[in-house]
């Protein structure tokens, strides 16, 4: 039933299975479905565990459990709650997957950003405060079927709204921030998801316990007006909401580690143009053939792809792979085709590495180009603190000679009223045109496509080339010894040329940012560093040759002048 | 009554007539409304201090909680002289020179002393620059970094310094700060330069920091004591052996953690040293305290499941307590460290209590165990009652010339000395030893530079 609900959800996924390449959106939605499994076996879990501390009968173990496994866990009642739940769990996972693959963008307006990022803000808020409640609900459905002595009439209640608050309060300490990063990417990953699910590696207790008692102290504080002064109730009361709430707030934290953990999975790449399935020459060969299911870097990186988490994915497993002493570059550099043997392989992916750079170098061209965007100027200082640059106009002197020179406003102000006064004084704020220029306005003299502070700006989209300009140094640099048809040595020349463009036009915006005293964001100083470090590494290696590879003179001093 | 007091009261406030009346007057001056705003003002401000403080206070706390599991110390803060204790360097505690480094591309060696400064050589004929900051105390180890020519990080207690250094003196330095009193042990850069691998004595960790970022991105367990020595000290960099040693299937991924590799590659030892061979297939270690050499060998099994996995197999290839070498018995003892060669044609040992450096000969066959051969016994003719503290393999690497190497030795006597290989191959190197030609050396001195 679950599985042709999440069907009709494919139209909100981001990986639509009609699009371009039907197998890169097979693979994620496979791996969407697998996840949303995993959260199901894991709501199981959590269910068997408070249903151990609710019945725990040592007298007679095997036959308590063997009743709780039968009419309980497998009941047909328990799969169809725990679907209710998983319904909720599925769109939570949904919510994150968009967040996690949206394009990093900067809006210059406010609102603009508040229009574009908070309805999925919303739905996360409504998705999680409903979990909350129907966690609750299932829990005090099952205490009440096993006739466990509490007065479900208060409880209940209390049970449910700290259900609720368990799922606002996470919302709040997890996904308020805007543009923060979901599942950041991991470098080194030793097990694979599903080893990490049956290791019960994905419930993260030194994050969600301190949470848990966190959240029950302070809605036990909340609540503390309307207790009863029964202190036994009470204190039952309140380690059954402790229980509660460490069961939700671990499950919460479980949702987002499964996803992200087999989101993160190593994706099977393979650096040919295509796998010798797709062959449409040799149709005899694919049946014998090993059905290769693995996806091509080529396709995988190139610019139409929108899918930004999933690409900085592919960037840095292309480095993987690139960098291991025993992988298939070797492939690479093979001819291919009966007629005229061209490195196949080679060119398509040199065409999306440089296709890559180049539109970042637009892109770096459009922030240089465009003014910068001036705010309104507002006719009165904020801070009314200030000294005013301008010595004030004479008063008149309308007062009588006794006190000569004193300024007659602070008189004036006694004949007014209250009320008038405050209006004044609303008027002197000039709130509106303030509110306004907050919503228009980021920065006074800024480029707008750069945003500093926050951590996602529209230079983001570059963070993919980190990984890619040193996996294609690295293939270069092996180039000089598995190259055997010279497949490289005719581009080595372009290489150079774009990394060196790249570079400068780096250096110019971080120039331009300094000189309008603004620290640069993360993404450009990692990737400013990134090239220097390659660009060393090319020119150490191929710094002997650099005369014949050149035939640019301009350029080859450029490269022979580096420090 | 004394609204019109306004009209006799003197412009001037310095002259005082009637001090009684003044602080009436004073209160008529001011009006109610600003006197308000002056209240409200002064609570609110003194409201929001106390509200920052309380915020800081509760911050602490709060990062103390939610990250407990990353400040776990093994029983008390580490000390120096544990440091000492576990030290690759010989005699820690009381050595001038403490570290020795070499650059992997070019000619620039560096040297940490016992003074808390690392001196940066271009070239042996020009004076050392000098780095050394406040911050930077009991230093341990030190890393340059690769494809760049001015960048080093040096650590120690406390933290990481980075430097960036020009020819014209010119330095800045950047600190990447741990808990107080925490020892950094051992530090190595990333293959491309991007990434810092540390690992902590207090911590008991390896951590992966992003230098321009200032964040650490990963870190990993270190399961037992020395776990970082073959961890960290791979040819090309450390998350490219993790790649290389992980099981990909489906079946025995489980594998795949510290304590499994660990157990795997060395058995769960606690190591006292370990170097890998430069195509990353063998690992030579020495366990805490003993004088024997084992190494670890790794082969390719097909499993039940037609799956590709590596097995590794430990064992022992020379007992150094006693050897022979040009054919006089020697004795040795506890091996301190091992050194090697970044061609893979000689290794250099030194010893916890013995006054030389010894350099063996590697041999690799095909199919059969490694084989150490002695062949060398390098000791200090400069000065008597010297021992070795550190030493390193420097190398100037071209591609398409010969690879000039020098292997350089620290002493206990604050000089170190600088010794040039020439063999290629081994081939070359046997024909030298049988032929008993002497490599060139030079001594140089730290203090009078």
């Amino acid at each position: 039933m679950c599985y042709f609900a999440t069907r009709r959800m494919l139209s909100i996924l981001p990986y639509r299975l009609n699009m371009p390449y039907p197998r890169l959106g097979r693979l994620l939605f496979d791996r969407y479905l697998f996840a949303t499994w995993l959260c199901f076996l894991t709501e199981y879990q959590l269910l068997t565990i408070f249903l151990v501390y609710q019945l725990v009968d040592v007298t007679n173990p095997l036959d308590w459990l063997l009743e709780l496994v039968d009419q309980v866990i497998f009941s047909l009642y328990t799969v169809a709650r725990v679907q209710l739940l998983g319904i909720h769990m599925a769109t939570y996972g949904l919510l994150l997957c968009r967040l996690h693959e949206r394009l990093p963008s900067c809006h210059s307006w406010r609102l603009h950003r508040l229009q574009g990022e908070l309805p999925i803000k919303l739905c996360q808020l409504v998705v999680l405060i409903s979990l909350g409640y129907f966690s609750s609900w299932l829990y005090l459905k099952y205490m009440s079927e096993l006739a466990v002595d509490v007065d479900f009439s208060y409880t209940g209640h209390y049970l449910l709204m700290n259900g609720v608050f368990c799922g606002l309060a996470y919302f709040l300490s997890e996904d308020l921030c805007l543009g923060k990063e979901v599942w950041p990417l991991p470098l080194i990953r030793f097990e694979t998801a599903t080893w990490q699910w049956l290791r019960w590696h994905h419930f993260d207790f030194s994050c969600s316990l301190p949470r848990s008692m966190l959240y029950t102290a302070v809605f036990a504080a909340i609540y503390w007006p309307n207790m009863s002064g029964d202190f036994k109730a009470s204190f039952q009361l309140i380690g059954l909401s402790t229980c509660i709430t460490t069961l939700i707030t671990v499950k919460l934290h479980a949702i987002k580690r499964v996803f992200g953990t087999v989101m993160h999975s190593e994706l099977p790449l393979t650096l040919q143009k295509q796998p010798p399935q797709q062959q449409q020459t040799l149709p005899q060969l694919t049946r014998q053939h090993m059905r290769d299911r693995r996806l091509p870097v080529s396709l995988m990186l190139s610019v139409s792809n929108q899918l930004y988490g999933f690409q900085l994915q592919v960037a840095r497993d292309f480095y993987t792979i690139v960098s291991s002493p025993k992988g298939e570059t070797c492939k690479l550099f093979q001819l291919q085709g009966f007629l005229g043997r061209q490195p196949k392989n080679w060119t398509a992916l040199r065409n999306v590495l440089l296709g890559n750079m180049r539109q970042f170098m637009d892109l770096l061209n459009d922030c240089l180009d465009a003014p910068g965007t001036k705010c309104k100027q507002l006719p009165t200082r904020y801070y009314a603190g200030m000294r005013r640059l301008a010595p004030p106009t004479a008063v008149p002197k309308v007062w009588s000679r006794r006190c000569c020179g004193e300024q007659p406003a602070p008189a004036k102000q006694l004949c007014r009223s209250l009320w008038q006064q405050l209006q004044l004084k609303l008027q002197s704020w000039q709130l509106q045109q303030k509110l306004q220029c907050f919503c228009k306005c980021f920065f006074f003299d800024a480029t707008h496509l750069m945003r500093s502070d926050k951590q996602d700006c529209e230079l983001c989209v570059g963070r993919p080339l980190v990984w890619l300009v040193p996996g294609l140094v690295c293939i270069c640099v092996r180039s000089l010894e598995e190259d055997r048809h010279g497949v490289l040595q005719q581009d080595l020349e372009t290489i150079f040329k774009a990394l060196n463009d790249l570079q400068k036009q780096i250096f110019a915006v971080l120039r331009l940012l300094h000189l309008q005293q603004q620290e640069p964001c993360a993404t450009l100083k990692t990737l400013s560093q990134t090239l220097t470090l390659s660009l060393n590494k090319m020119i150490f290696h191929f710094g002997d040759y650099l005369s014949f590879i050149i035939n640019d003179k301009e350029l080859q001093h450029t490269l022979e002048c580096r420090e | 009554m004394y609204r019109n007091a306004r009209g006799f009261m003197p412009r001037d406030r310095n002259i005082c007539l009637h001090s009684s009346s003044e602080p009436i007057a004073e209160r008529e001056r001011i009006s109610v409304w600003v006197r308000l705003k002056c209240g409200v003002s002064s609570r609110w401000k003194s409201f929001t201090l106390c509200y920052l403080k309380l915020k800081s206070v509760c911050d602490r706390i709060f990062h103390r909680l939610f990250n407990w599991d990353r400040f776990p110390y093994v029983g008390s803060r580490p000390s120096i002289d544990e440091l000492a204790k576990t030290s690759e360097t010989c005699g820690w505690n009381t050595a001038k020179i403490r570290f020795i480094t070499c650059h992997p591309s070019s000619m620039q060696r560096m040297l940490l002393t016992s003074m808390d400064t690392a001196l940066i050589y271009e070239n042996m004929l020009e004076k050392p620059l000098c780095l050394s900051s406040p911050k930077q105390q009991h230093l341990s180890c030190g890393a340059f970094r690769p494809w760049t020519w001015r960048q080093t990080a040096v650590g120690g207690e406390g933290g990481i310094c980075l430097w960036k250094f020009s020819n014209g003196g010119y330095k800045t330095m950047t600190w990447l700060g741990y808990r107080e009193g925490d020892i950094i042990v051992d530090l190595q850069w990333q293959h491309t330069g991007i990434l810092l691998v540390t690992a902590s004595l207090g911590n008991q960790r390896i951590q992966i920091w992003h230098p321009e970022l200032k964040q650490v991105l990963q870190e990993l367990s270190m399961p037992v004591m020395g776990t970082n020595y073959w961890a960290m000290r791979y040819p090309s960099d450390m998350i490219q052996l993790l790649d290389f040693l992980r099981t990909q299937s489906i079946l025995f991924s489980y594998r795949n953690s510290m304590k499994m590799l660990s157990s795997q590659l060395v058995e769960r030892w606690p190591l006292q040293t370990a170097v890998w061979t430069a195509q990353g297939n063998h690992l030579l270690y020495v366990i805490k305290g003993s004088s024997k050499v084992f190494g670890s060998t790794s082969t390719m099994v097909i499993g039940p499941l037609k799956q590709e996995f590596l097995i590794w197999s430990s064992k022992e290839v020379i007992d150094l307590a006693s050897f022979f070498c040009n054919w006089h018995e020697c004795k040795g003892g506890r091996v301190q460290s091992i050194f090697m060669d970044p061609l893979n044609i000689y290794v250099a040992f030194i010893f916890t209590r013995q006054s030389f450096v010894l350099l063996c000969l590697l041999h690799i066959p095909l199919g059969c165990s490694i084989k150490l051969k002695p062949v060398q016994i390098i000791g200090c003719t400069e000065a008597l009652y010297a021992w070795p503290s550190c030493l390193a393999f420097g190398n100037v690497r071209r591609s398409g010339e010969n690879v000039r190497r020098s292997l350089i030795i620290g002493w206990s006597t604050g000089k170190f000395q600088v010794v040039e290989l020439y063999a290629q191959t081994r081939e070359e190197a046997l024909q030298l030893e049988e032929q008993d030609v002497q490599f060139p050396q030079s001594f140089y001195n730290i203090d009078s530079q």
